[in-house]
């Protein structure tokens, strides 16, 4: 077979792959591995080639400004935080009511469906995208920055974010609807749907105190319903989830507006779904559950598990359902344990007070071996 | 990083819905719950990757929908991926998911995932006060998500989360068939 013909099958693959080759992915912020971490991926519009350290150092604010809030300055080391550098060929956004039209590569515009201030992208261009450049499974959440000062943004599959300062309150916001199933706690807008009791964990219909889901943060002298304007006083606040029917957790919080705080029910609910995808343990060593140990033989279990800010996840171990330590390792000794079979088990748990109730026990996790002694 | 791996990997294959009548798409698919499929259905870790799929997806009237009548979803595009898809620890719904089943060519179910529903939009501004107002509409979009690339995957069902009463409804919405090589 001659040379030519051997590269044939080469030469149609790079011609077919050419359309495959994603844009260059900068890893910003690695905090562990990939498959246990939030990934968030910053993609650009409007940004030409010339202006792609403008838009790192874009991401870069918004990233910052991102962690300074709770819950996530606690648990920035649980996010993996990647850019997908997009080179469009004109700098900004379209502008249609202006009849200003910018060649972008994910052809963001405001004055989508006739409401100024969201802009729409084209979703079939950003799924390209993604689809050359970042794995399926690790797109927690995309948010794509657009090149243009004047404010704007939209949520949902993607969150559509400006430059404008206001935005990474509005991506937070977003972040809440898409991580944390947050629902919206003003009353505008629509459609309501106040008929029955929401989904959401910020949202009620339910007055009565011993029914109210966040009923565990509300002090037993606090008035239902609640009149307090007070920040951060759980209740039973009027109106919430577009509905003036509905009541929502507290007076204010970043479901209803903008450069407040979460407050404490939508704080515990985002935690609880941060560990939807994260795990509280990394790795374990074994890793895998059935360990066979002759009797003289020394031995170490060890486990690895996230870091938050502030606080430390808590380590039991159990040999025999016995308390055996609360260190990342266990050294276990064969020659106390009697030849056949033995279990050993590490618990992580998250003691973080902000969750008050977890009842699936998201921020547990559990590993057991089987540890089978022969004489 | 493992993308650059991913990147090597991908072969992007054009291609057009099959015709072929098969069981999957005789299948008729009827309201369930959540709770069931997750009895019945484990999310599966075992898989030699993935494949992320593009499905035209163009949605029938609420009148024809009263009428059993099935969103329509056409492939465009099918991209078998390195890597492995994640479970959700705790799996939650809202109405803004959607689940898809991914079955075989006897109608056997064999992972399902939740996907963010594309054609919801929201469009929030705040006043001056930073009180936000707005809401959520639909807009056009192609449906994309990723399923484990499992040999026998033939079709994947599409359900809408709907609220009761008595928790999250699936309705079903439509099929994408697979292509096959």
């Amino acid at each position: 077979m001659s040379i030519t013909r051997c590269a044939w099958p080469l030469i149609v693959w790079l011609a077919a792959c050419g359309v495959c080759a994603g844009e260059p992915v900068v890893t910003i912020r690695s905090n562990g591995q990939n498959a246990n971490r939030l990934n968030v991926v910053f993609m650009g519009d409007g940004y030409s080639a010339a202006e792609m350290v403008k838009f790192a150092t874009d991401v870069d604010i918004l990233v910052a400004s991102m962690f300074t809030q709770q819950p996530y300055t606690a648990y920035e080391p649980y996010f993996n935080i990647h850019r997908v550098d997009v080179v469009s060929k004109e700098s900004g956004a379209s502008h249609p009511e202006r009849s200003v039209k910018r060649d972008t590569a994910l052809g963001a515009a405001y004055n989508c469906g006739g409401v100024q201030r969201l802009i729409c992208v084209d979703n079939a261009a950003v799924a390209a995208v993604l689809s050359r450049s970042v794995p399926a499974s690790e797109q927690d959440l995309v948010i794509i920055v657009v090149n243009d000062a004047e404010y704007g943004g939209a949520g949902g599959r993607y969150s559509i974010a400006s430059k404008h300062p206001l935005v990474v309150e509005l991506m937070l916001h977003e972040a809440g609807h898409t991580l944390a199933l947050l629902s919206d706690e003003y009353v505008d807008g629509g459609p309501c749907s106040g008929a029955s009791e929401p989904s959401a964990v910020n949202a009620t219909r339910e007055t009565g105190r011993d029914r109210l889901k966040w009923s565990h943060w509300v002090d037993e002298r606090t008035p239902l319903p609640s009149i307090t304007s007070l920040a951060a006083v759980p209740g039973l606040y009027a109106g919430g989830n577009h509905c003036p029917e509905l009541y929502r957790p507290t007076y204010d919080s970043k479901m209803r507006s903008l450069s407040r705080p979460f407050e404490q029910i939508n704080t515990e609910q985002l935690i609880k779904r941060f560990y939807n995808i994260v795990s509280p343990i990394d790795a374990v060593l074994p890793a895998k559950p059935d360990v066979t140990l002759s009797q003289g033989d020394p031995f170490s279990f060890s486990v690895e598990r996230p870091r938050p800010v502030g606080f430390d996840l808590l380590v039991n171990w159990t040999i025999d359902d016995r308390p055996a330590g609360t260190d990342d390792s266990l050294a276990f000794d064969a020659r106390r344990f009697a030849p056949g079979r033995h279990t050993v088990e590490v618990t992580v748990r998250d003691p973080n007070p902000a969750v008050r109730s977890d009842p699936r026990e998201a921020l547990v996790e559990r590993f057991r071996w089987t540890v089978t002694i022969v004489p | 990083m493992s993308w650059s791996a991913s990147r090597a990997a991908a072969l992007a294959i054009l291609l057009v819905a099959s015709v072929t009548p098969g069981a999957a798409q005789q299948r008729a698919l009827t309201t369930r719950s959540f709770q069931g499929l997750r009895l019945q259905v484990a999310q599966t870790t075992q898989m030699r990757g993935v494949l992320e799929l593009r499905a035209r997806w163009s949605p029938v009237s609420a009148q024809q929908r009263a009428q059993q009548v099935r969103d329509s979803f056409v492939l465009l595009d099918q991209r078998a991926q390195a890597g492995t898809l994640r479970r959700e620890r705790r799996p939650e719904l809202s109405a803004d998911r959607l689940v898809v089943i991914s079955v075989d060519s006897a109608g056997r179910e064999l992972d399902w995932r939740l996907v963010i529903n594309p054609r919801l939009v929201r469009a929030e501004v705040p006043g001056p006060d930073g009180r936000l107002s707005g809401g959520t509409f639909e807009s056009p979009a192609d449906l994309q998500f990723a399923i484990p690339d499992l040999p026998q995957i033939e079709s994947v069902d599409i359900y809408q989360p709907v609220w009761t009463a008595d928790g999250y409804v699936l309705s079903p919405l439509g099929t994408v068939r697979l292509t096959r090589q």
